[in-house]
């Protein structure tokens, strides 16, 4: 088991709100996309679960226990983060050998098999490394780690499309070998789209919706054609973001397709489509 | 499991410690031999005459910034794996202890050593006037763990503090030297005279005697290590 709460988390820096009594449960063995725009709180919200900083207000249990300065809670979950915390003179073969350490069971074998994959040469020294072999370094070592719960912070920064590619491929890999909560916090939504069972859209400090993929996606839809009749579609109904191009208009309507939307656009000679995760994103977080 | 966090982290904290004692002791090497080949050439001409003393007082300045060094990458590596601060704190504290005995062997060996090639003293031989290898060991050892605790602390204040801060925080010993040192003059409050005396009796500078000395120091060791707790109790990770 590995259930995740945040029971009313708030944090401030100082005068600024960070994060706004965010409650939310997160079910074991799901892959979750945390979005949000940058500074939204999404990294706040991982550093917190994570113990790396501390809420203003509220709690964060792992299975039922805090994960606040709890060694037992916090050897279940590995972090990987943005920002450099690896000794920069240590090899990766060194900082392997301590990963095995603080994490058991950590797979050594299987982290050498992803350095031969991504042609990261175990022998180089973190100081040496350029900021998308970082990045290939720090995801090696949170797939090997075994922990229960993998958390992601930017894990792709830096990373060209070919090992965006097979980073994405190995974490599905990974994942339908052992199953375990995956926290993914990206901009890349388009890419990761795939991968992900459940988003979690924060703004501004407050969550705003998590909801499963395949639901969210089938909540909304796109209707486009001409401006005058796409205004004339809109009357009355919920929506998200347009864009314009000469007469042409495109947006995003916060509603499931269903018959009389059909046929009202065939009528009125529009076009339905599905709506991209990024797109909808764009138009949820831009109300 | 607490236990076991703990260990890791004095294993991780002792051998980065470690490592910086290695450097020194290279530098130390380097000067030493310098030293025995000036004896060995003044002893053929016979003109010189002297001692050499006072690595113990290097160490002990070296200590003090490898204290304050150590604890920003090995903070920064045991949250990269999840290590409570608690965990660190008594695992850097085993740490600390540990380089501290470890640093005292040596750096008794070295006395003994470089006594074998030219006239030498160790710091504790030159404060309490006696010959005495365990006292030379026990003093030594609470010496290095005040300083490296004093550096630990000093660098975790550090790396607490926001920029401006820090840089406040490092003039405001100069300022509060200079400050006490006119309210002393004006009201004759004797605080350096009553400080200077304080630290006589602290070092058993009267009495020459380094038990008694060595039992202060590490009253005062176990003083700063609970200094420290506060502080990294909440202690945010920086970047």
């Amino acid at each position: 088991m590995s259930l995740i709460e945040f029971k009313g988390i708030s944090k401030y820096y100082k005068e600024t709100k960070a994060l706004d009594n965010v409650n939310l449960t997160l079910e074991p063995n799901k892959i979750f996309g945390l979005l949000g725009r940058n500074g939204a709180g999404k990294t706040t919200l991982l550093n917190l679960l994570t113990n790396k900083i501390f809420p203003t207000t509220g709690e964060i249990t792992l299975d039922g226990a805090t994960v606040f300065e709890n060694d037992a809670a916090l050897k279940n979950m590995f972090y990987m983060m943005e920002r450099r915390l690896y000794p920069e003179n240590l090899s990766i073969k060194e900082i392997f050998k301590w990963s095995k350490a603080f994490y058991p069971e950590f797979d050594g074998e299987y982290a050498y098999s992803l350095c031969e994959k991504f042609k990261l040469n175990p022998k180089k020294r973190v100081k040496e490394l350029s900021t998308g072999y970082e990045s290939i370094f720090k995801a090696i070592i949170a797939l090997a780690s075994n922990a229960k719960v993998l958390i992601f912070d930017e894990p792709v920064l830096g990373l060209d499309a070919n090992h965006r590619d097979l980073f994405y491929k190995e974490l599905l890999a990974n994942y339908n070998e052992k199953p375990k909560t995956i926290i993914i916090s990206t901009h890349l939504i388009e890419e990761i789209e795939g991968v992900l069972e459940e988003v979690i859209i924060i703004k501004e400090g407050k969550l705003i919706m998590r909801k499963p993929v395949a639901d969210l996606l089938t909540s909304a839809h796109t209707v486009s054609g001409e401006a005058s009749k796409v205004d004339v579609y809109l009357k009355g109904r919920n929506s998200a973001g347009e864009e314009m191009i000469g007469k042409f208009k495109s947006v995003t309507v916060l509603e499931e397709v269903n018959t009389i939307n059909k046929t009202m656009a065939k009528e009125l000679g529009l076009e339905l489509s599905k709506v991209e995760l990024q797109k909808l994103f764009i138009s949820l977080t831009n109300i | 499991m607490l236990r076991s966090q703990n260990l890791k982290v004095s294993k991780l904290v002792f051998k980065e410690i470690l490592n910086a004692i290695k450097y020194y002791y290279g530098i130390i090497a380097i000067i030493s031999i310098f030293f025995t080949g000036i004896f060995y050439y003044t002893a053929k001409n016979g003109s010189i005459e002297g001692s050499v003393n006072g690595f113990g007082f290097s160490a002990l300045i070296f200590l003090f910034f490898t204290g304050m060094g150590f604890f920003k990458s090995s903070f920064g590596f045991t949250q990269a794996n999840n290590v409570s601060r608690r965990s660190f704190y008594s695992g850097a504290i085993i740490g600390v202890v540990a380089a501290s005995g470890a640093m005292a062997v040596f750096e008794v060996i070295l006395n003994n050593v470089l006594r074998l090639f030219m006239p030498y003293e160790s710091l504790m031989e030159m404060i309490y006037i006696r010959k005495d290898i365990f006292a030379d060991i026990l003093w030594s050892f609470t010496c290095f763990c005040l300083s490296l605790s004093i550096g630990w602390l000093v660098g975790m204040i550090l790396y607490r503090l926001e920029g401006k801060i820090k840089t406040l925080l490092l003039v405001i010993p100069f300022l509060t030297v200079a400050v006490v040192g006119v309210i002393d003059e004006i009201f004759s409050l004797n605080i350096y005279y009553n400080i200077y005396l304080l630290l006589i009796r602290l070092l058993s500078l009267v009495d020459l005697n380094p038990y008694v000395a060595a039992m202060n120091l590490m009253l005062m060791s176990v003083l700063v290590i609970g200094l420290c707790f506060p502080i990294i109790k909440r202690m945010p990770l920086r970047g």
